[in-house]
């Protein structure tokens, strides 16, 4: 069986004896490289303090969106009961080329998020010069993200609306109903606040919706008459439906997968409906639903009780963000909501696979090559 | 050498050296790289070449040699003979190494090796006469280094094909898994050092090293050498070219890109006739070790590729080189105008007279990652002319 179909039947292990993970390496690239950055870059010569300061505070926040990732992928979700001892990752702060790299635990992982991206808002531009490089609304965003997973709502509301205080505006996709001409890149994307992307190994442009995602989108939602295209325009074609956002893009496998504004107001809208006020949650969503329907389409939602302003907000995080691989870690942190905790089932060249709420199967296997390596690695329980 | 008549010279010769080089894809600091510009927003891009490697140091070599030059029977035969042994120490060698650090191999001085050869040439001319000669050059060669000492543990993921210096056996020592067939759903099983098997869907661990994982030699031929003659009748001139390459084994390339990887599969084709002999059902397991499409996996296939299975003697000899030519006699040529006539065909890289191995695999051609073969050299056919005025 191969990595995608591996991965798409949650089996206990997707990499073969050694081979590389290419998630694993190119996050672990990226935290190398900043870890250089933040050895090095208040010593070095030549530019000014203030310059120096922002440059450490841009690898701190790289640093901590790589650790979400990994800690997100490889760990279990966030648990407050059991994070001191579940395995996170190995956490690497320095460039040693030699330290151990014994998986520190979820909690070691996600305070080192915290820490260093609230080190780092000091020092950092309101706004970047372009969304690929961090700024204040970037380190409020993944603070917001990060204690979203953490379910310390209060905190992720503050960060959201801190965030969305220095970025709000959200594209309108109205003006691309008829004609996607003038589709913004990436990079002058309003709604991009910290640019981040897939790793890139597997082509997303080629992975089938589920239909429960397309019934739920309906035919007149623009993020399906735009975003989603049968499976025979994409090459190679498949059947069904795939994602076609990237490919307005000059980046035509290029995923956005880092913190944007309707994330900002939809953490808002979560923390909101979680703390009782279906109002504001309410208001957000049809904020964004306004953006997203051709005026003459356009029905306001009308969730009553704060309950159902929750379903509301997790069905609409389901469609500003499919095709982009983060519904994955929702499903991964909703399994900690009774309502919401789902048993999936796939069904693969005719056999049916499980996949239970809070299963371990939702971590990732860390690739046995590191593991033969460096043998103080330890496997997650399967 | 006076009284001695038919030796016409005799040179001895010895040296020794040593010397030190400095690590070239590695460094004990950090080296970056200014070198582009982002077309998206002009911004430079900055890359880290080289991290700081705190435990690189010198290479050092120490070489002795001894020589030796004799010409005999008025220089009708010549022979030249080297030994020389060579101790080098902190030997560069680039390891597979955890990515999670950053680095997917970096360089490190890791072995102490040994090596020693000796090399030896022959030339003659058995036959010399007014209308006929005759003049060979035999060359033959022998090197083998051995690593004496390696500092850094061996894994099945350092060891298995990566050519890692291994203490005891010779540089470039080859390891490959024990080969257990294919079980009955048609994938690679290999044993374990108690014979015990291991299938596709069993991760190795730590414990699985180099003691369960089969020696079969090294992939650089030891011997190697030439023969070269060239035959002179009167005018015309023919001359033989042939090398020879021994002593070493090359792993047949198995399929490696299987039609449904990573679900789909498009592009080149590349060597995939092996695909052929496939298991297909159960029972094939009996007669072909190449595994089924059916829940084939990256282990199935890399186990195979790297079994003692595909394992095969490398020798072989190949003609380099055939050329022909004439020397128009001066009775031929205008006097006045021309003062000498030449005319020859050549043919280069004729390919092989002789390999060991009877899959019709050139060895020294050999691209064992790849789904295809590196291209030997071309065959050349060259017609000259050669005139003085």
């Amino acid at each position: 069986m191969w990595i995608s179909a591996a991965v798409y039947t949650w089996q206990a292990q997707y990499w073969g004896d050694t081979q590389g993970d290419i998630d694993w390496e190119k996050l672990y690239k990226v935290i190398y490289t900043v870890n250089e950055v933040i050895a090095g870059v208040m010593d070095s010569k030549n530019g000014t303090d203030a310059e120096k300061q922002q440059l450490y505070a841009e690898a701190l926040v790289h640093r901590a969106y790589a650790y979400w990732c990994l800690v997100n992928i490889y760990g279990p979700q966030y648990d407050s009961a059991t994070a001191a001892k579940d395995l996170g990752v190995p956490v690497l702060l320095t460039p040693d080329l030699y330290a151990p790299l014994n998986r520190a635990s979820v909690a070691v992982v996600y305070d080192r998020i915290i820490t260093d991206l609230k080190a780092a808002v000091d020092a950092l531009p309101n706004l970047p010069d372009y969304n690929t490089r961090p700024s204040k609304a970037a380190a409020y965003a993944m603070l917001a993200r990060t204690y979203l997973m953490t379910r310390d709502f209060t905190n992720a509301r503050s960060y959201a609306e801190q965030a969305l205080a220095l970025q709000n505006k959200l594209l309108d996709l109205r003006t691309y109903a008829n004609s996607v001409t003038g589709f913004p890149y990436r990079l002058v994307d309003p709604e991009v606040i910290f640019s981040k992307i897939n790793a890139g190994a597997y082509p997303f442009a080629g992975i089938q919706i589920d239909t429960a995602v397309l019934s739920l989108l309906g035919t007149k939602d623009l993020r399906y008459t735009l975003f989603v295209k049968p499976g025979a325009s994409f090459f190679p074609a498949f059947t069904g439906f795939g994602y076609w956002r990237q490919k307005y893009s000059r980046e035509t496998n290029t995923v956005t997968q880092g913190p944007g504004v309707p994330e900002m107001m939809l953490i808002k809208a979560e923390c909101a409906a979680r703390t009782n006020d279906a109002a504001t949650a309410t208001t957000i969503l049809n904020t964004i639903r306004g953006y997203r329907f051709r005026t003459a389409d356009y029905v306001a939602l009308t969730p009553g009780t704060p309950q159902q302003a929750l379903e509301a907000v997790v069905n609409e995080r389901k469609r500003e963000f499919f095709g982009t691989g983060l519904r994955w870690f929702d499903q991964k942190r909703l399994n900690k909501d009774a309502a919401f905790a789902k048993t999936v089932v796939r069904r693969f060249k005719g056999v049916d696979y499980t996949l239970e709420p809070n299963s371990n199967r939702y971590t990732y296997p860390i690739g046995p090559k590191y593991i033969l390596l460096n043998p103080e690695i330890e496997q997650s329980a399967r | 050498m006076q009284g001695i008549s038919w030796m016409d010279a005799l040179d001895i010769r010895a040296t020794y050296g040593t010397g030190g080089s400095v690590p070239l894809a590695g460094n004990n600091v950090t080296i970056l790289q200014l070198n582009a510009t982002d077309p998206s927003t002009q911004l430079p891009i900055g890359t880290i070449t080289f991290p700081a490697n705190q435990q690189l140091g010198w290479e050092l070599t120490k070489t002795m040699n001894f020589g030796l030059d004799l010409r005999m029977l008025k220089n009708r035969l010549n022979f030249t003979a080297d030994a020389y042994t060579k101790k080098s120490s902190g030997i560069m060698v680039s390891l597979p190494y955890n990515a999670t650090y950053g680095w997917g191999s970096l360089q490190f001085n890791t072995a102490t090796l040994n090596s020693y050869g000796m090399e030896f040439s022959i030339s003659g001319k058995p036959l010399e006469e007014k209308n006929w000669s005759i003049s060979s050059v035999f060359n033959f060669a022998y090197g083998k280094t051995k690593v004496t000492d390696s500092r850094y543990k061996n894994t099945v993921a350092t060891t298995v094909m990566s050519g890692t210096p291994v203490e005891g056996y010779q540089l470039g020592a080859t390891f490959v898994y024990r080969s257990a067939g294919l079980d009955d759903k048609g994938q690679t099983q290999i044993y374990d050092r108690n014979n015990k098997i291991i299938n596709n869907t069993t991760a190795l661990t730590s414990a699985f090293d180099i003691k369960d994982l089969k020696y079969v030699g090294i992939r650089v031929a030891p011997y190697h050498g030439g023969f070269f003659n060239n035959f002179r009748y009167k005018s015309f001139d023919l001359g033989v070219q042939m090398t020879y390459y021994m002593g070493h084994i090359f792993m047949k390339p198995a399929v490696t890109n299987y039609p449904n990887f990573q679900g789909t599969y498009y592009g080149s084709l590349g060597r995939q006739k092996a695909l052929a002999d496939r298991w297909r059902e159960p029972g094939d397991e009996a007669t072909t070790d190449v595994p089924g499409l059916s829940n084939v996996n990256f282990n199935s296939i890399n186990r195979y590729a790297n079994s003692d299975k595909l394992v095969r003697d490398a020798d072989n000899i190949r003609l380099q080189q055939i050329s022909l030519g004439y020397n128009f006699p001066q009775q031929l040529l205008p006097k006045a105008v021309i003062k000498s006539l030449n005319i020859s065909a050549n043919a280069r890289n004729l390919g092989i007279l002789w390999r060991a191995n009877k899959d019709g695999i050139d060895p020294e051609y050999v691209n064992a990652s790849a789904n295809y073969s590196s291209l030997p050299p071309v065959t050349s056919f060259l017609f000259n002319i050669n005139a003085t005025f």
